[in-house]
C-alpha cells in the first residue's frame, strides 16, 4: 500500500518536472493575430472614473479611454462592440498587460521613462496631456497649494501622484502627511470623511471624483499644476506591429479632426476631390493593408466613434458635468498640443 | 527481481530519491522558464533597487525616514509597523477572546448568549469586510476639528491621536530596556528564590532584593543620563497637529478590527480547551474548598493549555499574515509600502515579492517556534 503511494508521487513529480521543462524557443503568437483568433479585444481600464471609463446602470463601458478601445475593435472587426473590458486598479494595470491578459491598456497611465524602460512595456501616443492638480474643500479656505503646509494628503499606491506630491512638498519645503490607499473609492471615502484635506491625482481625475459628491460646488481645483502626466494607452514590448496599429488609431482620431472628417460626414468625404482626405480614407493608399487592417480602417474607426473632438466633446465636453476645458489637447492649428504625424 | 529490491528499507529509500529527484527538476524547469521568460520580456532582475532612494513619504514611520531614505530602510519601517500590529493584535486579541470564553461558560445566562452572538458575529464575517467597517466607522465618529484633553496635552481629531511625548533620559528607549531587562531579572530571580524555598523549606534571607531590582535598575540608567525630563505637547496647526506622539486612525481601526475578528476564534479555542478538562477535577477542587477563582488559576487553565495552544498557534499566525490587508485602510504596513508602493515605482515585482514573501514566512515561524518551546514545556508528557 504504501509503496504504491510512493510510485504514484514519484511519477507525479517526475511528470510535472517534465511538463515544465524549457521547450525549444517558444515565440509568442502576434498580438494581433491573437485578437483576431480571439473574435475580440481585451481592453485593461480604471475601475471607474467618471469621463474616461466608468460603467453606466446597464454595465456598458463608456469615455474618453474606452472610445480608443472602441475605435481600435472597429478598426480590427469593423464592430465597435466586440471589446472585453477588464477593470484594474494601479497596482495591477502593468501585470495585466505583460501577463497577456489584455492587449492594451487605455487607463489614464501617466508616460513615464521608467514605466517606458523598466516594465517590458511601451507606450504608443498621448491620448490626453494632463498634470497634477489638488482638490481641497472650499471650507479650508486654501486659494494656492503653496499653502498646504503640513496638510494631510490622499491619493492611490503606484501612481505617479505619489512620487510627484513628495516631489513639490519637498521643493517648497514643507511638510505633509500621506495617506495612501489601494482602493480609489476607500481614498475618495476618507477625503469625504475629512481623514485628509488634501485629494491629489491628474487634473481630469480630479474633476471626475468632485462628481461623486453631494455637492461639488463645495471642492475646489487648486490652480497649480505641479506636473507632466501625458496619459496615453500602453502595450507590450516586442510587438511593434500591433503598437503600429494602436498608435496610428489614435493618430488617425487626431488627423481626423485637422481634416474636418466627422462620424456624421465621413460618407460624403468619400466622395472628396482632396487628396489628403483621399489618402486619409484609404481610397487611393494601402496603408490600411500595410499594418495588419483592412484600407478602409480610418472609415471604420471615424463611423463608430467619431474624430478626436467628437470623442472629446461626448464624454469632457461642456454638456458633461465634468466640463474640461480642451486647453492644451486642442489641435496644434488652435494652439493646442494634439499634432499628429500625417497618413502618407 | 534483484536482491536488493526485497529489502523493504532500500525500496523506500530509492523511491524516496526518486521524488526528491523530481520534485528538484520540478522546482529548476519552473526557475529556468522563469529566468528565460525575464529576458524575453525585457524586465531587469537584481536587488540593487534596494538602494535607491524612494523618494516618498510615510505617514508612520517607527524608525527616522525621509523621502532621501533607500528602499532597505523603507523595508524596515514596514516591517516594524507590521510587527507592530501583530504584537498589539496578538495581545489584545488573546486577551479579549479569554474574556469572551470565560464569559461563553459562566453561570449568567445573558452572559453566555451574549457571548455567543459576539463569536458567531465575528467568526462569520470576512476579516476585510470588519477591517473597513471599523475604519469607516472610525472615520465618521472622530471628531473633525481638534477636541483637547488634559490642559491641552492630548490632542484628539480625525487625523489622528496625538500624545505628549515624554523623554526620559537622552532617550525612552534606553528606560525602556532597562525596564524590559530588569522585570525579566525580576521574574527569574523570583522563580529561583521560589526553587530555593522549596528545595530548603526556609526563606532565603536576602528575598527581599527582588523587589528593589526593577526601581534600583531604572534610577541608575536614568541618573547616569542625568536626570534629564522633558515634556512636549503636541501643538495644533493650521491643518494639522505637530509635535506629539502621533497615533493614527488606520491603525487603531486595523488592530481593533484584527482583533475583534480573532477573539472569535480564540474565544472557542479557549473554550473548547477549558471544556476538555474532566468535571471530576472541578469537583474535587470544590470539595476541598477552592473558590471559583482559585479553580480556574490552578486547576482548569494549566490542563487547558496543553489543548489550547497548539491552535492558538495558527490564530497568532492568522494575525500576522491578516495584517497585510492594511492597504485596505490605507496603513503602511510590509505589503503596502514595500510589496505595493516600491513595487509599483520601481517594477522589481517578483524580487519584491519574494523578498515579501520570505519576511512573512520568517515572522510566522518565529511565532511558530517559539509558541512550541511553550507547547513542549506544559505538554502532557506520556509514559512512552
Amino acid at each position: 500500500m504504501c509503496s504504491r503511494l510512493f510510485f504514484f508521487l514519484a511519477g507525479f513529480f517526475m511528470t510535472l518536472g517534465l511538463a515544465v521543462l524549457p521547450s525549444a524557443s517558444q515565440t509568442q503568437q502576434a498580438t494581433l493575430d491573437e485578437i483576431k483568433k480571439r473574435g475580440s479585444l481585451n481592453c485593461g481600464v480604471t475601475t471607474g472614473v467618471a469621463g474616461f471609463s466608468s460603467p453606466d446602470d446597464a454595465g456598458n463601458w463608456t469615455g474618453f479611454d474606452v472610445d480608443l478601445c472602441r475605435a481600435l475593435a472597429a478598426a480590427i472587426f469593423d464592430d465597435p462592440t466586440k471589446v472585453k473590458f477588464f477593470p484594474l486598479s494601479s497596482k495591477e494595470r502593468f501585470q495585466a498587460l505583460v501577463a497577456r491578459q489584455i492587449d492594451v491598456l487605455s487607463r489614464v497611465t501617466t508616460w513615464t521613462m521608467s514605466r517606458d524602460t523598466e516594465l517590458g512595456l511601451d507606450f504608443t501616443y498621448i491620448h490626453y496631456y494632463d498634470g497634477q492638480g489638488f482638490l481641497v474643500p472650499k471650507s479650508l479656505g486654501v486659494t494656492s497649494a503653496k499653502e498646504l503646509d503640513g496638510a494631510s494628503v490622499c491619493t492611490q499606491t503606484g501612481t505617479t501622484s505619489e512620487l510627484n506630491m513628495s516631489d513639490y512638498f519637498r521643493k517648497n519645503n514643507m511638510s505633509y502627511d500621506p495617506v495612501i490607499f489601494e482602493d480609489y473609492k476607500a481614498s475618495v471615502a476618507a477625503f469625504q470623511a475629512g481623514r485628509c484635506q488634501v485629494f491629489t491625482n491628474d487634473a481630469s481625475g480630479l474633476s471626475a471624483v468632485r462628481l461623486r459628491f453631494a455637492n461639488p460646488d463645495d471642492y475646489v481645483v487648486l490652480p497649480e499644476i505641479i506636473s507632466k502626466e501625458p496619459l496615453g494607452p500602453l502595450v507590450r514590448q516586442n510587438d511593434s506591429a500591433w503598437a503600429d496599429i494602436v498608435r496610428w488609431t489614435g493618430f488617425a482620431l487626431i488627423n481626423a479632426e485637422e481634416l474636418g472628417i466627422t462620424s456624421s460626414n465621413v460618407d460624403e468625404k468619400l466622395k472628396s476631390d482632396n487628396p489628403m482626405v483621399k489618402r486619409f480614407l484609404g481610397i487611393d493608399s494601402t496603408f490600411g493593408e500595410g499594418i495588419g487592417l483592412t484600407n478602409d480602417w480610418t472609415v471604420r474607426i471615424i463611423k463608430a466613434v467619431g474624430n478626436y473632438g467628437e470623442i472629446f466633446k461626448r464624454h469632457l465636453g461642456p454638456e458633461t458635468p465634468l466640463n474640461i476645458n480642451r486647453g492644451i489637447n486642442k489641435l496644434w492649428t488652435d494652439g493646442g498640443l494634439q499634432y499628429a504625424p500625417p497618413v502618407r | 527481481m534483484p536482491r536488493f529490491l526485497y529489502n523493504q528499507k532500500t525500496v523506500q529509500f530509492l523511491l524516496q530519491g526518486l521524488i526528491l529527484l523530481g520534485l528538484a527538476f520540478m522546482i529548476w524547469g519552473v526557475g529556468s522558464n522563469l529566468a528565460e521568460n525575464i529576458e524575453a520580456k525585457g524586465l531587469q532582475f537584481g536587488l540593487s533597487f534596494l538602494f535607491e532612494k524612494t523618494g516618498f513619504g510615510i505617514s508612520q514611520t517607527l524608525i527616522s525616514y525621509s523621502e532621501e531614505s533607500t528602499f532597505a530602510q523603507l523595508y524596515l519601517v514596514g516591517l516594524l509597523n507590521t510587527l507592530l500590529v501583530a504584537v498589539v493584535g496578538i495581545i489584545l486579541a488573546t486577551v479579549l477572546g479569554l474574556v469572551i470564553a470565560l464569559a461563553r461558560l459562566s453561570a449568567n445566562p445573558v452572559l453566555r448568549a451574549w457571548a455567543h452572538s459576539y463569536i458567531e458575529i465575528t467568526r462569520n464575517l470576512p476579516a476585510l469586510f470588519q477591517i473597513l467597517f471599523c475604519y469607516v466607522v472610525l472615520l465618521n465618529v472622530l471628531p473633525k476639528t481638534n477636541l483637547t484633553f488634559f490642559f491641552d496635552s492630548v490632542i484628539l481629531n480625525v487625523r489622528g491621536l496625538y500624545l505628549p511625548v515624554i523623554t526620559v533620559g537622552y532617550h525612552s528607549v534606553y528606560i525602556i530596556l532597562t525596564i524590559i531587562i530588569a522585570s525579566l531579572l525580576t521574574f527569574w530571580f523570583s522563580s529561583y528564590l521560589k526553587a530555593y524555598r522549596e528545595r530548603t523549606g526556609r526563606n532565603a534571607s536576602y528575598r527581599y532584593v527582588v523587589y528593589a531590582l526593577l526601581p534600583v535598575a531604572v534610577l541608575c540608567v536614568w541618573a547616569f543620563q542625568g536626570f534629564t525630563f522633558s515634556f512636549a505637547p503636541p501643538e495644533a496647526g493650521r491643518f494639522n497637529v505637530t509635535g506629539g506622539l502621533r497615533i493614527i486612525p488606520e491603525f487603531i481601526a486595523l488592530t481593533l478590527a484584527l482583533s475583534i475578528y480573532t477573539a472569535g476564534f480564540i474565544a472557542e479555542i479557549i473554550r473548547a480547551g477549558l471544556s476538555s478538562v474532566s468535571k471530576g477535577q472541578t469537583e474535587a477542587a470544590q470539595a476541598l474548598g477552592f473558590n471559583q477563582n482559585l479553580i480556574y488559576r490552578f486547576i482548569l487553565i494549566p490542563q487547558a493549555l496543553r489543548l489550547i495552544i497548539p491552535p492558538l498557534t495558527s490564530q497568532y499566525l492568522n494575525i500576522t499574515k491578516n495584517s497585510s490587508l492594511a492597504i485596505a485602510v490605507g496603513y503602511p504596513d510590509l505589503t503596502a509600502v514595500f510589496a505595493g508602493t516600491a513595487l509599483n515605482q520601481t517594477g522589481h515585482t517578483i524580487e519584491i515579492i519574494l523578498i515579501t514573501l520570505l519576511t512573512y514566512l520568517s515572522l510566522s515561524l518565529i511565532t511558530s517556534v517559539a509558541m512550541n518551546i511553550y507547547n513542549e514545556r506544559i505538554k502532557l508528557v506520556g509514559r512512552t
